[in-house]
């Protein structure tokens, strides 16, 4: 009786070790399936949120493309309707090119605290993403060729921006948009804008 | 090797209540369907199958996009070509389609060469990003640059540079390093102004610290090509 006793005792040790290691096991197994799942999910919500947006805006874009084709299509054989269709290339060509004076609907943002050059940057590629056709920051109409440091920015800074108000309005005030990427308060007012031509 | 009492019918109907107990317990923790989402992985595999799909419509529409940009190109341009359409006007045209992007441009320029760091675990300072393209831009302009090309991407007015996730987007078009980034225009200014470690200083602390991959080479008949895409103008009017 005393020798099953001391087997039975010897089995508790083992039982616990057992338990012990079964669980730890678990436990471990259970942490790195969370973290890696966890850091895995936020990845691909960033890029299905991402994705969502673009393919959006490309969904608009070949709707928009498909509309000009037919367009064109329907004048090339009619000389006065070739000549509208080049007059209308050449107006849309003038506006991107910064060329002229240049009218429309947009948004007007105001911010008062400095921003570093790179800060510019950002905000005009963020607009550019968001549509924008015409630019000027604090009255300077910017061309695809329009550099930032010749123009000596200081603050406040007025970023005038021709373009789909609602898109912009909601690009810019957006959490984990621009203006929060760049920690910067800023007025957004939706106007009917008239920028001056580019100067060259 | 036996303990008392254990060919009892008590013992034995003991252990046939705890085995039933334990198999019920296991088999109803097994096939009980959770009320809500429970389980991590559910999530990350709906996920990754909405990634997979919006891909795959990303990739559709841009082939679209990309087609019917060149049709449309193609029909401009046989409207330029129509002899009886005003002269003046097809030459306006014609040179805002230069000015634009939406012609090949060829010149003297330099060559820049991004990329990450060879020799070093990959951390936010040694991989080449979406931001330091976009200030290598806004410097070229700043210089005098008249054309710029990112891996055969030609930047226009609407172009944003932007950070998907591992990747680099311009134009709608996925790019990675390395990056060669095309500058056309004068290359002394150009070339003065990309070794000035003042005018780019997070990048050339990060060539210096971390092996960051950045070379700037003159370079004759360079080359950017035509933008792919086409201009939608909606809002903007000019005014006269």
């Amino acid at each position: 009786m005393i020798a099953l006793k001391a087997r039975l005792l010897v089995l508790i040790p083992v039982g616990v070790v057992l338990g012990f290691l079964i669980t730890s096991q678990y436990s471990a197994a259970k942490q790195v399936l969370a973290l890696r799942t966890s850091e895995d999910n936020a990845l691909y919500a960033l890029e299905v949120e991402s994705l969502i947006g673009r393919t959006q805006k490309l969904r608009a874009e070949v709707t928009t493309l498909r509309e000009k084709k037919e367009d064109l299509n329907a004048t090339r054989n009619d000389r006065s309707l070739s000549q509208v269709e080049l007059e209308k290339e050449g107006a849309a060509l003038t506006v991107i090119d910064a060329t002229t004076r240049v009218k429309g609907k947009g948004v007007r943002i105001e911010i008062t605290q400095k921003l570093e050059r790179e800060q510019i940057v950002d905000v005009l590629n963020a607009l550019k993403n968001m549509g924008a056709e015409a630019l000027a920051i604090n009255t300077n109409r910017m061309a695809l060729t329009t550099g930032i440091r010749p123009l000596a920015l200081s603050a406040p800074y007025v970023i005038e921006v021709i373009g789909d108000p609602d898109i912009l309005v909601n690009g810019l005030t957006r959490p984990g948009g621009i203006l929060s990427q760049i920690r910067a308060e800023a007025e957004i007012t939706r106007v009917d804008l008239s920028l001056g031509a580019a100067l060259r | 090797m036996s303990w008392p009492g254990e060919n009892s019918l008590y013992t034995k109907i003991s252990l046939l209540i705890i085995g039933i107990a334990a198999g019920l317990f296991v088999a109803a923790q097994a096939k009980t369907a959770p009320t809500r989402v429970t389980n991590p992985v559910s999530p990350f595999i709906a996920l990754r199958e909405a990634r997979k799909e919006l891909l795959n419509q990303e990739d559709a529409l841009n082939k679209e996009s990309t087609a019917l940009s060149e049709e449309i190109r193609q029909l401009q341009s046989a409207i330029t070509r129509n002899t009886s359409l005003s002269q003046d006007a097809v030459t306006f045209v014609e040179e805002l389609r230069r000015r634009t992007g939406l012609e090949k441009l060829e010149s003297d320029g330099i060559e820049i060469a991004l990329s990450d760091s060879p020799s070093r675990i990959a951390t936010p300072n040694s991989i080449a990003h979406a931001s330091d393209i976009r200030d290598i831009t806004e410097l070229a302009w700043s210089s005098g640059a008249t054309a710029i090309a990112v891996n055969g991407e030609r930047i226009v007015f609407t172009s944003s540079i932007d950070s998907v996730i591992n990747t680099v987007m311009i134009n709608n078009v996925k790019t990675v390093p390395p990056f060669t980034i095309t500058i056309l225009g004068p290359t002394k200014p150009l070339f003065e102004a990309f070794n000035d470690a003042t005018l780019l200083p997070n990048l050339f602390q990060r060539v210096r610290d971390e092996n960051l991959v950045f070379q700037v080479a003159v370079k004759r008949g360079l080359a950017t090509p035509a933008y792919t895409g086409s201009f939608t103008v909606r809002f903007g009017k000019v005014e006269l």
